[in-house]
């Protein structure tokens, strides 16, 4: 389950694929066919908002949704 | 005839650099300076990729004012607690300071003040300073290392190195976007693709121990694996280490201090006695344990003084304003009290290597996290950052600076290797296997059975012989499915190669656990709480040897060593 809802605006977005290059889990992604960035894989993000922070527009957004699945220490 | 060509893409270079991040393109930039070729190789994309950049922030330097001498023996005497190479020790704090000119000269922006003079804050133990260092420090070493001709491949997953006899001859892989494997030759060979991680911090989570479990099943060595184990004390609510010294402020559900019944000397970092007071609170039923944010001089809701704009690092300053207004937003209301939980921070980076960052195999260079602990300059530790906070960017810079030069110059007098067609093949099979099959053991679920062993303090901290037997057999029924692992994707395989990495590392930190039989620096033993000099000044080693993971002692010459026992 994911922690959190990302939300691209397309309307907004430049497709300058800053987002893809900026996240170091691998949730985005570039969809060829519709020529634009999807949140692919939102359940590795850990919220680090590198993504929101790069987008030159800033047509992104990150709603933490939750606690991420970690086993408790003890 | 059977050709390479027909396996993959055949990728030739003089130095092969596996990982971009910090380490890897300070390297790459060094080496560049020997013309020879330089290719840098990511999972992720070089520039924003590996640890470095994701907060930025704190970095540890002796200034040329600073002595070096009181340094290493209270680092020896308390943090590294005997178990250092004390000459690549010193070597580190002499380097230090020529590594931040270095990075200015090369424009990345440090602390610094309106007339540009450099910014650093005395350590209150007054034997060393910290500065900071901005969160893109990655962009102006990336343009550097390609003005000076280094190539750059992002998106590609390396899984396991290439060997000639005993030589490390490059490396193989895949790119997680096209599925496409690549089939690296190179003469000379740098793992800088980070330490283990175990996924289970947010801002370091591509750490999975990728490299070192290459390095090992190629027949590297690693030193020092027992000592990955750095717990800290986290708030839950955003899910983020607390600052330094918060450890003095908590207090469980009936209002009591932990810090008044359990810690009974200070330590250069969080104590390890805290961490286990919270487990001991809670397991009998006083928790769960809460922090009182107003001691700790840091509101959430606002950036952290010490990067409050006046150093002149806007990257940090945007990345601690966001996280306050998603505070706002989206964290609970104030409170005088918030929950903190004992978490895992791990890290583990035993690849060992010698003083120019050379591991134990012929064309191996290891540099970064993925040998903080296996150089053994900081002793018995878990690292990065060490027990020094700061030290983890500076001993990547330490270590670039000297691997890189190093494994240039011997890919300038190195002959072209040939690389194995069979060999090849088996590993190309071996990858995308996950691919073939569509049940079996996921790989999210694999990851959290190894996070339920490494991230437990019963297990990973309170040590016992029974506990440790006891994690290291939890381990193997993970190891047990490895075979079941699937993907459907490029970044589910991958996932399922941080798997297996991800076991591997935490089998040499439990075997390693056990075999130390005494209490030294974070390794605690219930079963043996005292150090133990008389037989215990030794490294333990661990390698491969025919499918099975042997472990061994070496002496730390401390006849050869300044600061003795």
């Amino acid at each position: 389950m994911s922690c959190v809802t990302i939300e691209i605006d397309n309307d907004r977005c430049t497709r300058c694929k800053t987002c893809v290059d900026a996240c170091f889990v691998d949730v985005f992604r570039w969809d060829d066919k519709e020529e634009k960035p999807v949140a692919a894989y939102p359940e590795d993000c850990v919220w680090c908002y590198a993504c929101e922070m790069a987008c030159p527009v800033k047509c992104i957004e990150v709603h933490p949704a939750g606690p991420r699945r970690i086993p408790a220490p003890y | 005839m059977l050709e390479i060509d027909d396996l993959g893409e055949v990728v030739s270079t003089d130095l092969l650099i596996i990982g971009g991040g910090l380490a890897g393109l300070v390297a790459a930039i060094e080496a560049k300076e020997y013309h020879v070729d330089v290719l840098l190789v990511d999972k992720q994309t070089i520039g924003w990729s590996g640890k470095a950049p994701k907060v930025g922030g704190g970095l540890w330097v002796m200034l040329p004012e600073d002595d070096v001498d009181r340094f290493a023996e209270y680092h020896v005497k308390n943090i590294g607690c005997y178990l250092n190479d004390q000459e690549l020790l010193y070597s580190y704090a002499r380097e230090s300071f020529g590594a931040i000119e270095k990075l200015m000269k090369w424009g990345v922006k440090l602390a610094k003040d309106e007339e540009g003079k450099l910014q650093t804050v005395r350590h209150p133990a007054g034997l060393w300073s910290g500065t900071g260092i901005d969160r893109d420090m990655l962009f102006p070493l990336r343009t550097r290392g390609r003005e000076m001709g280094a190539k750059i491949l992002n998106k590609v997953q390396v899984v396991e190195l290439l060997k000639q006899g005993d030589r490390v001859v490059g490396a193989v892989g895949f790119n997680t976007i096209d599925g496409r494997f690549y089939i690296f030759k190179a003469k000379a060979t740098i793992l800088a693709n980070g330490g283990c991680n175990y996924r289970v911090k947010r801002m370091w989570a591509t750490g999975c121990g990728d490299g070192i479990a290459a390095a090992y099943r190629a027949g590297a060595e690693m030193r020092n694996a027992e000592f990955g184990n750095f717990f800290d004390v986290d708030r839950k609510d955003i899910d983020f280490p607390t600052p330094s010294g918060a450890y003095n402020f908590l207090f469980n559900a009936s209002g009591e201090s932990l810090c008044e019944r359990y810690v009974r000397k200070q330590e250069s970092d969080t104590p390890i006695s805290i961490i286990l007071g919270m487990e001991q609170e809670v397991v009998e039923g006083r928790g769960p344990i809460y922090m009182d944010p107003s001691k700790t001089q840091w509101d959430p809701t606002k950036p952290p003084p010490f990067f409050a704009g006046r150093w002149g690092m806007p990257k940090v300053l945007d990345f601690w304003r966001l996280q306050a207004s998603k505070q706002l937003k989206y964290g609970p209301s104030p409170s005088p009290r918030v929950e903190v939980t004992a978490a895992l921070n791990a890290e583990l980076s035993p690849l060992k290597v010698d003083h120019e960052m050379k591991t134990s195999l012929s064309g191996l260079w290891a540099i970064g996290d993925i040998c903080y602990q296996g150089s053994a300059w900081a002793g018995a530790v878990p690292a990065p950052p060490g027990r020094l906070r700061g030290s983890g960017v500076m001993n990547t810079l330490f270590t670039s600076l000297r691997g890189g030069p190093s494994a240039a110059r011997f890919a300038a007098g190195a002959a072209w290797p040939k690389i194995d067609y069979a060999d090849t093949q088996h590993f190309k099979n071996e990858i995308f296997a996950p691919l073939q099959r569509n049940k079996g053991l996921s790989p999210d679920d694999a990851i959290y059975s190894i996070q339920d062993v490494v991230c437990k303090v019963k297990y990973n901290l309170r040590r016992s012989k029974d506990r440790l037997e006891e994690a290291i057999s939890k381990i193997e029924e993970v190891q047990q499915r490895l075979l079941e692992l699937y993907a459907k994707d490029g970044h589910g395989l991958g996932k399922c190669h941080e798997v297996k990495s991800m076991a591997l590392c935490a089998e040499m930190t439990f075997r390693a656990a056990l075999m130390r039989t005494e209490s030294r620096g974070t390794h605690f033993r219930e079963d043996y709480p005292e150090r133990d000099d008389g037989n215990w000044l030794k490294w333990i080693i661990i390698k491969q040897k025919a499918g099975e993971m042997t472990l061994s002692t070496e002496p730390v010459p401390m006849e050869r060593y300044r600061i003795k026992v």
